[in-house]
């Protein structure tokens, strides 16, 4: 179980999240959500370990982020964190990298000589898995990212925008179906910071919404539902709940064209 | 067959290599031979003037060689660095006990005869012979210290540095230093034996030999793959201020003002990489703006990281104030230097500590997540 306990960070003396308190269980998917510079991955960084919060603290499987070697070294061990930009070694193969991924988390050689092919054919980088990363296209980059994160078997994956970067569909839908696998055969926690409503709502259990820094609503699509009294779909509701202005605007800015 | 003669015999001897030694004595002896043909040639005796000029290359050449031979004779024969070789060996019935196929890396019989011949030639060139054992000794035991590093047992490695401090000590007294070279002798032999009862010493090879990315790297399980404990840190300062004492009182006064600025240049240089090591990808949770702002002037899971520099910013400030006056006693360039070294490597929080503990943000994320939200701001304004 992850737990965030009021949690608020700067940057400089702006505030990004101001008292985030939030849990996420085990075999849960959270969507974080919120528009573009709201802190979305800002809170996700401060769980993952990257960032240490001005005031407030992370809780991961009942131990608390930097407090003893010993602990922060459990977490670590199972929680992967993918960045929405992450640094790759593009003079290495993507076939290596992963390898040496899943060496580092210490997945067994023979479970890992199985699993990297399967991986790299299910994001259909067979073709470049033994070419330097280098000369991968964007999205091809983000799948191998993504597939870093996979091949870790972390039970606590923490993703940064992984619809972005250039996925294909295909790629987002076998994201999302490993997502869901992971979280029935494993218990898997995954948290995700996404401004997409579409992208998460059919597969998210609950969606944490970041809005100034504030988490104004933490809820299943059914509750945020009864919260707003909107009855459509995720977009409709996450749009009554930070976009409020956006219709008028939308009709300002045809109106004044005409 | 010549080739075979000089590569292979004598067969048991082929660590020592026949080939080296022939070269050795062919440039030593056509040096005597050039004398001989200058006094032929002019039908005149070999000028002492000439004799003498001869005799240097002679000597540096000696001393080249055996420094050379010395540490040939550790890394010829050992199979650690050798991949191919320690490969074949472990598929091989061999094991700790036995000699080794590429000959042994101690010491015998036919290396007292190598000692033997070329300290009878600097007997014959008016220096000691004890040189020679002087020299080789300090070249094997180097070897064997480096050796050591990678196959253990490591720490033998500051026993060593501290009898080649010892021995540095007892120079010019070439006699009293080749006699402390074969009294630590018994410690190497100790240690060789030893170490090859861990063949085939299977390396520590990192988990990830690949680079993994920032994320992997500083927040993967292994955050820190160089850990210096602290029991190292202070024997290596104690050797290190050791060494700067014993150079300094066998030097003349006039290197006191040379030393004053490598101790100096040293102190400054290891502030920083102190800093660097430590803050380099790690920022301030809080910059100096913001801590005043908050009043959190002091964050002492963060600040901990800047004692080290501080005093060592300190300590330099101090000798320099101390040194401008007079110079430099060697007790003091000794003891600064090893303050310098243990501040450097020993004092904590550790690398470890401080990366899995300490209160930072990473810079690469800090800084990106600035600029993202910088420029959310700018789209949105």
């Amino acid at each position: 179980m992850i737990e965030v306990v009021h949690v608020t960070h700067h940057y400089g003396i702006r505030p990004v999240l101001k008292d985030i308190s939030l849990q996420a269980d085990r075999g849960e998917i959270l969507a974080l959500m919120g528009p573009n510079g709201m802190g979305k991955s800002t809170l996700l960084a401060v769980i993952a370990g990257a960032l240490w919060p001005v005031i407030g603290r992370v809780k991961i499987d009942g131990k608390w982020r930097r407090a003893t070697p010993e602990d922060e070294l459990a977490i670590r061990r199972q929680v992967v964190y993918l960045p929405a930009e992450p640094w790759l070694p593009k003079d290495r193969t993507g076939r290596e990298w992963l390898l040496a991924v899943g060496r580092l988390y210490s997945i067994p050689e023979t479970r890992l000589m199985d699993h990297v092919p399967r991986l790299l054919s299910l994001f259909d980088l067979e073709g470049k898995g033994d070419e330097p990363i280098a000369t991968y296209s964007t999205g091809q980059r983000k799948k191998i990212a993504l597939a870093g994160a996979i091949v870790t078997e972390a039970p606590v994956m923490l993703l940064d925008e992984p619809f972005a970067g250039g996925l294909d569909p295909s790629g987002i839908l076998a994201l999302k179906r490993i997502f869901q696998k992971h979280r029935e055969d494993r218990d898997a926690t995954v948290i995700m910071a996404t401004p997409v409503p579409e992208l998460v709502e059919d597969i998210a259990d609950r969606i944490a919404i970041i809005h100034n820094g504030e988490l104004i609503a933490c809820d299943t699509l059914a509750g945020l539902q009864r919260m707003t009294g909107k009855a459509g779909p995720l977009a409709e509701v996450y749009e009554s709940l930070v976009n409020m202005g956006a219709s008028s605007k939308i009709e300002q800015y045809f109106g004044g064209s005409q | 067959m010549m080739k075979r003669i000089l590569t292979r015999y004598p067969r048991n001897w082929p660590y020592l290599n026949l080939k080296w030694i022939l070269i050795c004595l062919a440039i030593y002896y056509t040096i005597d031979l050039f004398a001989l043909g200058f006094a032929w040639f002019f039908q005149v005796p070999i000028p002492a003037e000439l004799r003498q000029a001869l005799q240097q290359p002679q000597s540096w050449m000696l001393k080249g060689f055996l420094v050379f031979m010395g540490l040939v004779r550790v890394f010829a024969p050992h199979p650690d660095g050798k991949t191919k070789y320690r490969n074949w060996l472990k598929t091989t019935p061999w094991h700790p006990g036995m000699p080794l196929p590429l000959g042994p890396i101690t010491l015998n019989f036919y290396d007292l005869v190598l000692l033997a011949v070329t300290g009878f030639m600097f007997t014959k060139l008016g220096m000691h012979a004890e040189l020679a054992v002087l020299l080789f000794g300090v070249a094997y035991t180097i070897a064997v210290m480096l050796k050591l590093l990678s196959t253990g047992p490591a720490r033998i490695d500051y026993l060593l540095s501290l009898g080649l401090l010892v021995m540095f000590w007892a120079l010019p007294d070439v006699r009293v230093a080749a006699l402390i070279v074969v009294a630590m002798y018994p410690i190497e032999y100790w240690a060789v034996r030893h170490s090859l009862k861990s063949f085939p010493w299977e390396p520590q090879v990192p988990k990830h030999v690949v680079p993994l990315g920032w994320t992997f790297e500083r927040l993967g399980p292994e955050p820190v793959k160089v850990r210096v404990p602290f029991f190292d840190a202070v024997i290596v300062s104690l050797l290190f201020g050791g060494s700067v004492y014993v150079t300094l009182s066998k030097s003349f006064a006039d290197a006191r003002r040379t030393t004053e600025v490598f101790l100096v240049l040293a102190g400054f240089f290891a502030a920083l990489i102190r800093f660097g090591v430590y803050c380099g990808g790690s920022s301030n949770p809080l910059g100096l703006r913001a801590r005043i702002a908050t009043g959190r002037l002091i964050i002492p899971r963060f600040d901990q990281v800047l004692v080290a520099p501080l005093l060592l910013a300190a300590l330099l400030a101090t000798a320099l104030v101390v040194w401008i006056q007079r110079p430099v006693e060697p007790i003091e360039a000794g003891t600064f230097a090893a303050l310098i070294v243990f501040l450097l490597f020993g004092m904590g929080p550790s690398l470890r500590r401080f990366r899995l503990t300490g209160a930072y943000n990473i810079s690469q994320l800090s800084s990106r997540a600035s600029r993202q939200r910088l420029s959310a701001q700018t789209t949105s304004e």
